[in-house]
Formats: C-alpha cells, structure tokens, sequence
C-alpha cells in the first residue's frame, strides 16, 4: 500500500454547501477507486498568495489516502482538470517520514507549540484590548472630573457673576449661547458634554475660560491611548472609588 | 576564557565595549533539520517555508542556510509545491 496525499483548492464563490459537496464528491471518487481515506484535513478559506482565476481567495482541502498502486490518480487528476470549481490540485506520495509526521501532527505532538504560541498570542491581544477600555475609561473619568473641578473654581472665583448670569440663561437661553458663540463652542469642541448653563459664567472673564480650555486640552487620553494624568488626580480618583 | 585570551585581561561585567567583542567570531553554521531530526517538511506550512526564501521569495542558498544537501534539496522541493498551491509567491517584493 502506498500513501498518498492530495491537496485541492476549491473557488470560494461557491456557497459552503457546494463547496462541501464538491470536496465530497472528490473524497468519494477516491473511495470508489479503491482506495482508503486516512484523513481529510478541511484547512478552510485562506488568502492566496497570487491571484488565480482573478480570485484572491481559496478553499483549502487536503486528502490522506492509502492505494494499492498510482493508477486511480490519473483518473482523479482527469476529474480535477475538467472541473471548473478546483482552482489548483497537487498530488504527492508520502514517504515513510512523511506519513509519521502527518500521524505525529494529527496526534498533536507536531505543531503543539505553534498552536500554543497562536492562542497566548490570541489570550494577550484580548487582554491589551481589555486593558485599553479600563484605561480609556478612567481617562474619560479623569477628564471629566477636571473639568468640572475648574468649572467649580471659575464659578468660587465669581460667584456673583454666576448668580447674575443664571435667571438670564433660563429666561433667554438662546440670546446667551448667541452671544457667548465663540468661547462656548471652543469649550463644547474640547468636552462636547460642557453644559450651556455651566459655559454661561464664563463668557464675563476671557482670562479664565483660556485656562478651563488649557485644562480639559490638556486631559484628555493621547494619540497612543495612554493615560497621561497628574497624580494627584489619580490619587483624587481613589480616594472617590 | 575565550574572552580572556583574546582581550589578555580578565573578563569583566562593568566593562562596556564601544562595539560587540563577538564580532569577528563567526559562528558555525550548522543544518537545523539535522540538529533537530525533523525529517519530513510539510509543504503546507507556509510561515516555516518562509525562513528560507528571501524578500524576493527567491530560494536562499545552502550557504546561508546552512541545510545539509539533503534537506536543502527537500526545502526546495517544499517550497516550490507550496508556490503551486499559493500559499508562498512566485515572485514578489517585500516579502517580509
């Protein structure tokens, strides 16, 4: 008996099922020759490495099957070239190494570590990704309570103005957003939260609302999603949770 | 002691060289499939078969891979099924 293996890709325009019929009718051409399946691999749709047929994209089938002699093989290669569904077919004898290192691979002592390695990779990308969201969130946290911190400052600073300002808002709030336009939206633009009410104040004291907009610039998370916060924020927020 | 004969002076750890001291010494080559006793080289696995062609996806030479001739001649039969079956290109460019 001689052990041989072929390998096959099939168009993926297909619909799963007739790409698994085809696979089948080949696994049963073979069966009908005489020959016996050791193994059939479904490696599955991978990326080509050079467009075939104008297709980028291929599925993968490999067959492990022993046959008394070559002959079958002309006839399963004849069925392969007329089929327009096989993109690619190739055929080799296994050697006695061969065969011990698809047995090997099938039992899992070749290529443990490969896999190993894919699904720690896997486990790692997971966890950055989870690091990531409890960073961008404690950013946000940070952010936000900066800036109502200096909001809070700006209106200790001139309470007066916020007391004058506020039936104003609420009788008009409009006519102030009109005329506090440009130093609203650059405080909007920097915390798309910022509240009318709260930017009202502002617009009294140009001196101040530089520093609310230095303050929330400077907050937010970067470029690279690091947390870029004075530590005594950080410690603020764990001393609050 | 290596060290110590080349440099004539004791080797020491707060020592720090402008340039490696190990440049020079060539390493020996040696066949990893020998060394390892892997006997068979699966043409369907593309990553392994891509630490022997070069940015081009060209076949490196014996003498940069240091492959006995067996498994040299292997490699290559490996490499040129895989190409067939797409999963390593014929020709390319910035293959790694």
């Amino acid at each position: 008996m001689r052990r041989y293996e072929t390998t096959f890709i099939v168009t993926p325009v297909l619909s799963d099922g007739e790409i698994k019929q085809a696979a089948e009718s080949y696994i049963s051409h073979i069966k009908k020759a005489g020959a016996e399946i050791v193994h059939v691999d479904q490696m599955g749709l991978k990326q080509l490495a050079y467009p075939i047929k104008k297709r980028n994209s291929g599925v993968y089938y490999s067959v492990e099957y022993s046959a008394e002699n070559g002959e079958m093989i002309d006839g399963l290669e004849l069925a392969f070239r007329r089929d327009e569904r096989i993109m690619r077919f190739l055929t080799i004898k296994l050697d006695k190494f061969g065969i011990k290192y698809n047995e090997d691979k099938r039992s899992g002592i070749i290529g443990k570590r490969k896999k190993e390695r894919e699904d720690a990779r896997a486990k790692i990308a997971a966890e950055a990704q989870a690091e990531l969201e409890v960073k961008k969130e404690a950013n946000k946290a940070a952010a936000k309570k900066k800036k109502a911190d200096a909001l809070a400052a700006i209106e200790a600073a001139n309470p007066t103005v916020a007391e004058e300002e506020a039936p104003d808002v609420e009788a008009a709030p409009e006519a102030v957003v009109e005329a506090a336009a440009p130093a609203v939206e650059a405080v909007v633009e920097a915390s798309p939260e910022a509240v009318v009410e709260e930017a009202a104040p502002v617009v009294e004291t140009p001196a101040v609302i530089e520093e609310v907009i230095e303050t929330v610039d400077n907050a937010p998370v970067d470029i690279a999603g690091e947390i870029t916060l004075d530590d005594d924020i950080l410690g603020d927020l764990n001393a609050d949770s | 002691m290596a060290q110590q004969q080349r440099t004539g002076r004791p080797s020491r750890d707060d020592i720090k060289f402008l340039s490696n001291p190990n440049i020079g010494q060539n390493q020996k080559k040696y066949c990893r499939f020998r060394k390892y006793k892997i006997k068979h080289i699966d043409y369907k696995d593309p990553e392994f078969l891509l630490q022997f062609v070069n940015e081009q996806g060209k076949l490196l030479p014996r003498r940069i891979t240091g492959n006995s001739l067996k498994y040299q001649r292997k490699m290559a039969t490996a490499i040129k099924r895989a190409r067939h079956l797409a999963m390593l290109p014929y020709v390319t460019d910035l293959l790694k």
